[in-house]
């Protein structure tokens, strides 16, 4: 429509001008929007929702069980007392990036910015803007069940020495770049290493097991090995059976997901673009098999 | 139930493309429609795992409402996809219609199935 674009770039322009600088925080149009689909992706609802109790979206009170004791996942809406209302975005970038709270006190890694900090400043900006149109809910956190020492939050910056590498995704360039993005999103955003993955003694990533599977996982249960491994992971799953399950959490043997899977394929991969579905199964046909049968059943 | 699990799996193979049978997909949705009929008969009073081994949950005797619920939605849903694979052999719709069904599964297998 050639009549429009002069008039289209004058108008922005001038938005440009009067637009207050802090703007691009709260953005509707195609950062919200952006920031919408990642939301979806990175299934932040389900860690921030008391989806058991029925509370409001992302007002916190959900209860991870760990080894280490029961979290609360904290209220994220914008409220400004109770949630994140008064967070500016670096404050948001280095919660995700670092695994820092505004005030410096570290997060403990149940909230996974292990995997969080390989999302592009660019991700968090959009993610940033979709969640400030959010509706602020006044609902007090829920203080964690955890006992000391866990409970300390000082020895979180020797436990990052030892096992946190913060810092963006870096594109492999000698791959494509479907498997990129589908090594981002698995890696970053879907964060699926922080179930699939076993942790050590001190509840880091084992990534000599990446996507391994684990006996005890964050729901108190077994979670699937998802390495090409033939015997003891998805080596014989296809490419469709991948993104197939991915789409509506149906197995190759006919039966469906359950559980926390059933939520991510329910709240998150169902929702994903058929191409970042491909994208996720080609990165997760490439890892390195490891053989590691995880138990199912009681 | 592994009956239930083959009609899924058919009718899948067809929606990924991995097989051509088209004709094969009503045969299928009708005898998923029946099967999903038979689950409560399947779960009488003490085939629990007082009976030995099997990841049936208490849960579903001490809330059978809950329980029968779930399965008259497993029967609502497959009716309705048998309806659909009578009308169409588009894979985009069979699969939308499946994902339906798939969701309705998980409203047993996640809260009355062990892990």
């Amino acid at each position: 429509m050639p009549g429009h674009r002069p008039a289209a770039a004058f108008l922005f322009a001038l938005a440009a001008l009067v637009w207050p600088a802090g703007a691009a925080e709260t953005g509707t149009g195609g950062a919200a929007a952006r920031g919408a689909y990642l939301f979806t992706a990175a299934g932040c609802a389900g860690c921030h929702t008391d989806i058991a109790g029925k509370g409001p979206p992302l007002a916190g009170g959900r209860a991870l069980k760990t080894p280490f004791g029961t979290f609360y996942g904290p209220n994220i809406t914008p409220d400004p007392d109770q949630g994140i209302g008064r967070w500016s975005f670096e404050d948001f970038r280095r919660a995700m990036r670092l695994g820092l709270a505004p005030d410096g006190s570290h997060y403990f890694p149940v909230f996974p910015y292990p995997s969080f900090t390989g999302m592009t400043d660019a991700d968090l900006a959009d993610l940033w803007a979709y969640m400030r149109g959010l509706a602020p809910v006044a609902r007090p956190n829920r203080p964690h069940d955890v006992a000391f020492p866990f409970s300390w939050r000082l020895p979180m910056a020797g436990w990052k020495w030892l096992f946190f590498e913060p810092g963006p995704f870096v594109a492999d360039p000698a791959r494509s770049p479907e498997w990129n993005r589908g090594a981002y999103l698995v890696q970053a955003v879907a964060h699926c290493g922080e179930c699939h993955t076993p942790r050590n003694r001190l509840g880091a990533l084992d990534r000599d097991r990446h996507l391994a599977g684990t006996a005890s996982g964050p729901g108190g249960g077994p979670v699937p090995n998802i390495t090409p491994d033939p015997d003891t992971g998805i080596g014989r799953w296809s490419a469709a059976d991948l993104t197939y399950m991915l789409a509506i959490g149906l197995l190759p043997d006919g039966d469906v997901v359950g559980d926390e899977m059933g939520e991510v394929v329910e709240n998150g991969t169902s929702k994903l673009t058929d191409a970042d579905r491909t994208a996720i199964a080609e990165y997760l046909r490439s890892v390195d098999p490891v053989r590691h049968e995880v138990p199912r059943g009681p | 139930m592994k009956a239930i699990g083959g009609h899924m799996g058919a009718i899948a193979a067809y929606v990924k493309g991995e097989v051509d049978h088209a004709a094969h997909v009503p045969v299928h949705a009708d005898a998923l429609r029946e099967a999903s009929r038979t689950v409560l008969d399947l779960f009488p009073k003490g085939s629990g795992p007082e009976a030995g081994e099997t990841r049936a949950l208490p849960k579903i005797w001490e809330d059978w409402s809950g329980f029968e619920a779930a399965v008259r939605d497993v029967e609502a849903a497959t009716a309705k996809f048998a309806e659909v694979a009578a009308g169409t052999a588009d894979r985009k719709a069979l699969g939308a219609a499946l994902g339906a069904v798939g969701k309705s599964c998980g409203g047993c297998h996640t809260p009355y199935r062990s892990k």
